[in-house]
């Protein structure tokens, strides 16, 4: 990172470390919490989809996951909400693995068919196991997570901000890591040319597996976080809605840069708030600044405010 | 070192390579000739298993048969290729693209992998200041070059070139051929496939004549060369008559 970026993204963090005392209003904090949520799940996408090339659509499925064996473990086997956070990431990094191994010999449009059956898979069995899922009903009141002598969602969930802040700063710092590391390279160099990159020693199987798991990871445990932040895990967490929330936020950022889809989520969030007035018309108004956007810069938020910078 | 036996390959009824058998020794720079579409690129894929493998046949290299080892395997036993088109990553830097292979090797230290990676540039010659460029900005002779050092950065004991100076300028030939020649000085085995035979007869200790997937002759160049079969491979029946 350059010395410039590091100002740039210290001043941006600032800002956000500061909103919720400036406008100290409990609704706007809760909208963030869910902004960081999606920037957590939108960016990790990013790292499979935009970086490995891999068109994994089982990556709403990991989230749900995560949502899940939240609820489960804390609910049906006593777990702390802390530990089920964690397992939450364990547990949609297991199903990553899982999916991984027959995406090995497949490309393109099979790739798709096979996340994707993977993802409904998963929503058939939270369904049917309604002894364990609560099925279409969903899980309610969940605990929540507490600290010694405070819970998070006090002080106007002042608390559940700034862990869902940090969260999002954790798991960017990773992506970066992740993508600027050695094993990242091998990812671009496969996602350019697998051909090539087989010819240079790179194996696709195992980066396709470092690739899903890695990406896998913070999603689980931001789907943990959303479930002890609303205290319901529900079929909604594999629903359109929530796959076209995401889709909006990778197209409007841009593939391939992490912090794209990070602006991207909270610049949607923003316009989605800003636009409520606007009724049924919000969703259109919505598609439509994409469209505008990606028209005039095909590469995304994120490629434009890199050219309007420099 | 590389031991090739009765090798084949179809594409459905397309019988592209058959019964192929040669030999190559350790530093040995085995030249290949043969008109288009007599199965010159088909051979590196199946040897490399990228993107083909053989249908039947043997390979043994090194005493190992590895036929139907994965395609990183066949790479880390010291068998790297390179390809006809001048490849490259992308969106990666020069530098980059050279690395890919070395650091993908968990076990080499990035230092190594980076002194490796350097040397195979300054070995190919390829200008320093370039090595930051994304490889999508670079000249056809400079893809080349870097495809052949990002080849080398992965220490092979036998390298394939696939027509490595097809569509260069004269001097840029000229570099290219003093790239294989320093590499034989080394030690490592090379494989080299060119139309441009001056290149080929410059820098090959055997010949070898492939025609419609099966291995016409095989021997000294210039015994090669005047070979009546070869001349008729190439020109047409009876026209070696002169
Ligand atoms: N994937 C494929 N599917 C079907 N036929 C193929 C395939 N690849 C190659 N061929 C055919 O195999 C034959 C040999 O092709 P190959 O590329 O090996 O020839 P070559 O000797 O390298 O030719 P050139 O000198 O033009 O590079 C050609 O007839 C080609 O059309
Ligand atoms: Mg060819």
């Amino acid at each position: 990172m350059t010395r410039r970026g590091v100002v740039i993204g210290l001043a941006a963090l600032g800002l956000l470390a500061a909103l919720p005392f400036v406008f100290p209003v409990p609704y706007l904090r809760h909208i963030f919490i869910l902004a960081f949520i999606y920037a957590v799940v939108a960016s990790n996408w990013d790292l499979s989809l935009g970086y490995g090339g891999i068109f994994n659509f089982a990556h709403v499925a990991f989230f749900s996951i995560g949502v899940y064996g939240y609820g489960i473990l804390t609910k049906l086997a006593g777990w702390s909400p802390w530990a089920a956070l964690a397992a939450g990431g364990v547990l949609a990094t297991l199903a990553a693995v899982l999916v991984a191994i027959p995406v090995l010999r497949l490309s393109g449009i099979y790739i798709i068919l096979v996340t994707f059956a993977f993802a409904q898979l998963v929503l058939q069995l939270v369904v049917s196991q309604s002894g364990l899922t609560g099925g279409m009903m969903g899980m309610v009141g969940l605990p929540t997570f507490q600290i010694p002598g405070y819970n998070l969602a006090r002080d106007g969930k002042l608390g559940y901000y700034f862990g869902a802040l940090a969260l999002l700063v954790v798991s960017t710092a990773f992506l970066r890591a992740f993508v600027g590391s050695r094993l990242g390279l091998a990812i671009r160099a496969l996602r350019d040319d697998p051909d090539y990159a087989a010819a240079r020693g790179i194996s696709v199987a195992r980066q396709r597996i470092l690739t899903l798991a890695a990406s896998a990871f913070f999603t689980g445990v931001a789907g943990a976080y959303y479930a002890a932040y609303l205290r319901i895990a529900s079929p909604d967490a594999f629903g359109v809605s929530l796959l076209s929330l995401l889709l909006s936020i990778l197209l409007l950022g841009g593939l391939a840069s992490i912090y794209g889809p990070v602006v991207a989520a909270l610049v949607l969030t923003f316009l989605s708030e800003a636009s409520v007035d606007l009724g049924p018309w919000r969703h259109i108004a919505i598609a439509v600044v994409i469209i505008v956007v990606v028209r005039i810069w095909p590469g995304g938020l994120w490629s434009a405010l890199r050219r309007l910078s420099s | 070192m590389l031991s090739v036996r009765n090798l084949a390959k179809s594409y459905g009824a397309l019988a592209v390579l058959r019964d192929v058998s040669f030999d190559v020794a350790a530093g040995e720079i085995l030249g290949i000739a043969g008109p288009n579409g007599s199965g010159k690129s088909t051979l590196f894929n199946v040897l490399t298993g990228i993107p083909v493998r053989a249908d039947d046949g043997e390979i043994r290299f090194d005493g190992r048969e590895i036929r139907n080892l994965p395609a990183p395997a066949i790479v880390a036993a010291g068998l790297v290729r390179t390809f006809q088109r001048e490849t490259a990553f992308e969106t990666l830097t020069s530098l980059e693209n050279v690395l890919a292979g070395p650091l993908h090797d968990l076990r080499m230290p990035s230092a190594d992998a980076r002194r490796r990676a350097e040397a195979a540039l300054d070995f190919v010659g390829f200008p320093a200041e370039r090595i930051g460029w994304i490889a999508a900005d670079l000249s056809v002779f400079d893809r080349k070059r870097l495809m052949i050092a990002s080849a080398l950065a992965l220490g092979p004991k036998l390298c394939l070139f696939d027509e490595p100076v097809a569509g260069l300028a004269p001097p840029e030939i000229q570099a290219i051929m003093a790239i294989l020649r320093r590499l034989r000085d080394r030690g490592t085995a090379a494989i080299l496939v060119e139309h441009v035979l001056p290149a080929l007869l410059g820098v090959s200790d055997r010949l070898m004549v492939l025609h419609q997937g099966v291995v016409l002759a095989t021997g000294a160049p210039q015994d090669v060369i005047r070979d009546p079969r070869v001349i008729d491979a190439y020109l047409g029946p009876g026209r070696h008559a002169a």
